[in-house]
């Protein structure tokens, strides 16, 4: 589903992605952790098109075609998505009317604005969220965990094929992050990829994955099928694979 | 000589020139049967008054305005009026169509012209009234039978002049002296149409009245004058549409609005401006607001080549209340200076204006709002809020406000931002999708939300459309 | 010039025959002869002149009025005034102007030694005549523009020269005192400020006065200019007599990676008006322009701002509170502009009055013209009396109400007044507020 190769990218004339390598096949849940800085919310941008920054090397195939060479409309259309770490405020616009346009956007034939909001109360109900959701304004003086719950409701209403979670843990209590756990676990399917992209492993406790890696210093430096790594990191810290790795670079 | 002079009648031509304007086409056929001589003179004042067959005060009143015209000097602030060239104004173009109050009887040309806005069906479905005005004469007005059971009156205003002299007589010209500035003196000189509402005391008008205007010739100039008075505790919301074909020459549309609310009551006034790019719009508008009544303007102004227009609330009794929601839309070649006024002059009254101005390419918008209050409005409240949104690099927006406070007890603030619209926002919304002149129209779009969240939905929607329409092509 | 003298007020007709003296270099000759046509043949500004939206031209004009003659002499009332301003005068740098006659009071040692220049304009004109004229060729004003400006251009015979050279830092702040004349004269003391590349000074300038009966006008100029990266703090305290009228402009051109910093307090004066202009004509530079008023009697003030961005990445920031008593007026009109192509720029414009009394009057125009998309600007204006609940809260607490007044006045004003980089300046505008408030 997405290849990267030696993908670089710059921020500010700084350069934070120095050549990612992952694979990501259908029907896996690639699990991403590194410290603060490492990267890793970095390259969830990129692969989302954000225009803060330059890419600068390698290539990112995305079901046999050029992710780099898209728009991040196209990109979403073709099925990436991304629940952001800091969603932006967009005053004045619905939530309801917003992820109305954004649903028609990828289709051939709009659905009427009767079925739509029957099927978008549906994914409001089951995040336990009230029906008002909808009306309103996305993501304005909304608290932390709203908006990362609202994040994944667009999620759940769009039905990505890839979607990537960018710290969608933080600001979230133990109740809401079962909520929004089991929003994304209902959605694994065969067809359907999903990277985690967090700092803790907590979140990866809720939505196992099959593979780990470990994001240092603008690449993935570990790799390992199962979420093993994951509890080691949480267990000792980033220090003992930061000693690891500088190690392995000096030999 | 109009662009599409080649169009035959009643045919939806596009302007090339003009590109999203919708409106643009005229009908080429329309018959006069009067056609004042282009060019402003005592002569033409006479004329007007003496079709009309009206009394010797109303005359006396248009010769003393027309006085007053010549000796005003053109404004000096605001737009550039350099190119108005008020000679070659027709001032006074009376179609061949007698006042209906049926569709049917309607000249075949001229009503295809609204079926094509949408009147009739819109009368069908959401309004209590509609009246209808082509150049300088209405065409169509007419009342549901069940608000003129009720003692409403929604007539034109020649009609109103005629049927309710002594009520005319009493506050014509009262609101707005036509000393009040060189246009609302010009206005009273060669006015012609326009609406007369009259609420009686205590009555709920439901459902909106509508009165739509169009400018159909070329270098026509429109002139209706409109009195609504809205007796005790009664409430009625009057809307105005206006559209006028796109020639390469100017047109004029300079009106006189006045209300008055009597004590108690509360009146809405909502006007979505969509004039072709050739027309001057030049307007007064102004209400008096007597004890606890409530005046609301909304007033979008999407259209025009210039348009000057400041509605006014004079809150002259105890507790009244005042509130302009204003949105504005300038692109290339548009000026829209417009803004608001808020008179207080009697204790606790209170008013409010939300200003959202857009402006793209080259276009400027520019607020002007006055807030003065008077010496004994003790504890007046006033709030004024504008925001700015430039869309392109050239783009320009003022803000000139004046406060002028006499009153020690009085509160009154102002504020105003500048923005544009932020990439994060664009790239957020295309990250779920959205091609980025649709997310550039919902941010948009949102920006005006509060204004547009006031106006009936039909009217909301509309209102969103033009803009949408005009933002076409606004991302390259 | 006049064709008939008989209409002429003493000191117009001085100007009519005015011969320059013989040490004054020819171009400072030219630009008074230029400046005294220029006021013969220009008109007052018009009131429809948006500048002057709030303004009375008639108030600053040379009507009735004669040149100051007073001699300098230092009476103990004086100096105590001064003093109470300054701290100790001995120690510090200090000239001080009675009319247009200076008199030095002080000089400071280490500032003479870090090469910092204070002098009075006609000791100027005679040893830094190229450096003068260099300047006065990059002022923002021309005597041309109306008649109340060619009137100041036209009647400049002294005034003050400071010049901090390139990297220096003045190690004490520079005080400049200007009095006004005997009664019925006008004085038009010229200010000149060069702050060269990279240097740090902080400047004071002092307005002092008496009240006569018959009318006093001040017209004074002051011109800042800032080389690259030059930070320049300029301290005003205006209180001139109760019968004098004031027309005084501020002006400063702030060069790249400049920092200008003006605070302008005013009390005293019958009619004034003060004009301040931050001109941003280089990239990446900063203004901020304070000012604070206390208004009161029937005393009518008009200030009138303008920041311009011609620049892009600059930064201007405005804040102007003001307090009304009795019969007073206070009026506010300024503007922000920002030209095409001066992105990034961050721009704020911030009105504040309090009326604080039944008859008090308050104006307020704050204006933007923004002809570039990617900026920050906003501004904002409020007139309201003080908050009915913050008096509540204090009296809660055992205040009394005359007392809470007072201290959510002197609260209002702190923002500003503690903004005056020197203790002693500051505890005398303190004073005169607290004094005022207690009346």
């Amino acid at each position: 589903m997405l290849k990267i190769s030696g993908l670089k990218a710059v921020v500010e004339g700084m350069e934070i992605l120095k050549g990612i390598d992952l694979e990501v096949k259908p029907g896996e849940v690639h699990g991403i952790m590194g410290p603060n800085g490492s990267g890793k919310s970095t390259l969830a941008r990129v692969l989302s098109g954000d225009p803060t920054y330059a890419v600068t090397g390698g290539e990112v195939d995305y079901c046999g075609q050029d992710l780099l060479a898209m728009a991040p409309d196209e990109r979403a259309r073709t099925g990436l998505f991304l629940a952001f770490q800091y969603p932006v405020e967009v005053p004045g616009v619905t939530i309801g009317n917003f992820l109305r346009t954004a649903f028609n956007s990828r289709r051939e034939e709009e659905l009427s604005a009767m079925e739509f909001y029957g099927l978008l109360l549906n994914k409001v109900r089951e995040l336990g969220l009230a029906d008002q959701w909808v009306n309103r304004y996305l993501n304005e003086g909304f608290s932390g965990g709203e908006k990362k719950r609202n994040e994944i409701l667009q999620m759940m209403v769009l039905e990505p094929q890839l979607c990537i979670l960018d710290e969608t843990d933080s600001g979230l209590d133990v109740d809401a992050l079962k909520i929004v756990s089991e929003g994304v676990n209902k959605m694994r399917s065969p067809e359907r990829s999903i990277i985690i992209v967090t700092h803790y492993e907590r979140l990866l406790e809720y939505i196992v994955p099959d593979k780990c890696h470990i994001m240092l210093e603008g690449r993935i430096v570990l790799s390992e099928d199962g979420i093993d790594l994951a509890r080691r990191i949480d267990e000792q810290g980033y220090e003992h694979v930061k000693q690891q790795y500088a190690a392995q670079t000096q030999a | 000589m109009p662009i599409d002079e080649t169009t035959e009648a009643g045919q939806t031509v596009a302007q090339p020139e003009i590109g999203a304007y919708a409106a643009g086409w005229h009908d080429a056929d329309t018959k006069y049967s009067f056609r004042a001589e282009p060019g402003l003179s005592e002569n033409v004042i006479r004329q007007i008054s003496e079709i009309k067959g009206e009394p010797q005060w109303m005359l006396d009143f248009r010769l003393r305005s027309y006085e007053h015209f010549l000796k005003r000097p053109l404004p000096r602030w605001g737009g550039n009026l350099g190119e108005l060239d008020f000679d070659s104004i027709y001032y006074y173009l009376k179609p061949e169509a007698e006042n209906a109050r049926s569709w049917d009887d309607v000249p075949e040309a001229i009503k295809d012209t609204f079926e094509k806005l949408g009147i009739p069906e819109a009368e069908r479905t959401v309004l209590a009234g509609v009246g209808a005005q082509y150049d300088s004469e209405t065409v169509y007005h007419n009342l549901q039978q069940e608000w003129r059971d009720k003692g409403v009156v929604f007539l034109d205003m020649d009609g109103g002049l005629r049927e309710h002299e002594d009520i005319v007589k009493e506050h014509f010209g009262t609101v707005i002296a036509p000393e009040d500035n060189k246009f609302s003196a010009l206005n009273s000189a060669v006015w012609s149409g326009g609406s007369f509402v009259y609420v009686p005391k205590g009555v709920q008008l439901e459902i909106p009245l509508q009165a739509y205007f169009r400018i159909n010739a070329d270098r026509a100039g429109q002139f209706e004058r409109t009195l609504i008075i809205v007796e005790e505790g009664a409430f009625v919301h009057y809307i105005e549409g206006c559209t006028a074909p796109t020639y390469a020459s100017e047109a004029l549309h300079s009106a006189v609005v006045e209300i008055i609310a009597k004590p108690g009551a509360r009146v809405r006034y909502s006007t979505v401006q969509n004039w072709s790019a050739n027309v001057y719009n030049l307007v007064t508008k102004r209400a008096v607001a007597m004890e606890h009544a409530t005046v609301e303007w909304l007033d979008g102004n999407i259209g025009s080549k210039l348009t000057m227009k400041y509605p006014a609330v004079v809150l002259a009794g105890e507790g009244a209340r005042g509130e302009v929601l204003s949105v504005a839309y300038a692109k290339d070649g548009q000026h829209q200076d417009t803004g608001a006024k808020m008179i207080h002059v009697a204790p606790g009254t209170s008013s409010r204006i939300i200003s959202k101005s857009i402006s793209k390419g080259l276009g400027r918008s520019s607020y002007r709002g006055l807030v003065r209050v008077h010496s004994g409005a003790r504890g007046a409240k006033s709030n004024v809020e504008c925001d700015a949104l430039l869309l392109d690099e050239n783009s320009r927006t003022d803000t000139y406000p004046y406060i002028e406070i006499d009153e020690d007890s009085a509160s009154v603030g102002h504020e105003a931002r500048v923005s544009r619209v932020s990439e994060q926002q664009v790239f957020y919304l295309m990250q779920r999708g959205i091609p980025e002149p649709e997310a550039m129209a919902l941010v948009v779009s949102g920006f005006i939300e509060p204004i547009t969240k006031e106006l009936p939905l039909e009217y909301a929607v509309e209102l969103n459309r033009l803009i949408e329409l005009e933002m076409e092509g606004s991302v390259g | 010039m006049p064709a008939t003298t008989q209409q002429l007020s003493p000191v117009e007709r001085k100007l009519a025959n005015w011969q320059p003296a013989a040490d004054v270099p020819d171009w400072f000759a030219q630009q008074r002869r230029d400046a005294r046509d220029a006021y013969f043949d220009s008109a007052l500004p018009d009131r429809s002149d948006e500048a002057w939206h709030y303004g009375h031209p008639q108030h600053y004009t040379l009507d009735d009025l004669d040149i100051a003659h007073a001699q300098p002499g230092f009476n103990g009332i004086r100096y105590e005034r001064i003093c109470g301003l300054t701290g100790q005068p001995r120690r510090i740098a200090c000239l001080s102007m009675v009319g247009d006659n200076v008199a030095e009071i002080s000089s400071s040692t280490p500032l003479r030694d870090a090469g910092v220049t204070v002098m009075s304009l006609r000791q100027a004109l005679a040893l830094r005549g190229d450096q003068l004229q260099d300047y006065w060729q990059r002022e923002l004003l021309k005597a041309d523009r109306d008649r109340l400006t060619a009137s100041h251009y036209a009647l400049i015979d002294n005034g003050f020269y400071v010049h901090v050279p390139a990297g220096v830092t003045a190690p004490e702040p520079i005080h400049l005192i200007m009095e006004t004349g005997e009664q019925g004269s006008v004085v038009a003391p010229h200010v000149i400020i060069g702050a060269e590349k990279g240097s740090t000074s902080t400047v004071f300038v002092h307005y002092l006065g008496s009240t006569y009966e018959k009318r006093n006008l001040q017209l004074g100029q002051l011109h800042a200019h800032l080389d690259d990266a030059a930070k320049l703090s300029v301290v005003k305290v205006e209180h001139v007599g109760l019968n004098t009228d004031i027309l005084t402009q501020e002006l400063a051109n702030v060069g790249r990676d400049a920092k200008y910093v003006s605070v302008a307090v005013h009390f005293g004066g019958k009619h004034l008006r003060h004009e301040a202009v931050a001109n941003h004509a280089q990239p990446g530079g900063s203004s901020e322009l304070l000012g604070m008023h206390f208004v009161r009697d029937r005393q009518r003030y008009d200030f009138q701002t303008t920041q311009v961005h011609a620049a892009p990445e600059c930064a201007s920031n405005l804040l102007f509170k003001g307090a009304v008593m009795d019969r007073g007026r206070a009026s506010y009109q300024g503007i922000i502009q920002v030209h095409p192509h001066a992105q990034k720029t961050d721009a704020y414009q911030t009105n504040r009055t309090l009326l604080l009394s039944p008859e008090a009057r308050a104006d307020s125009s704050p204006q933007l013209e923004i002809l570039a998309n990617d900026v920050r600007c906003s501004h904002g204006s409020t007139v309201a009396n003080v908050d009915k609940d913050q008096i509540f809260y204090l009296e809660s607490r055992g205040i009394r109400a005359a007392e809470a007044r007072r201290l959510i006045v002197s609260g209002f004003m702190a923002e500003i007044a503690d903004r005056v980089p020197l203790a002693t300046a500051r505890d005398y505008v303190y004073n005169y507020v607290l004094d005022r408030v207690n009346e």
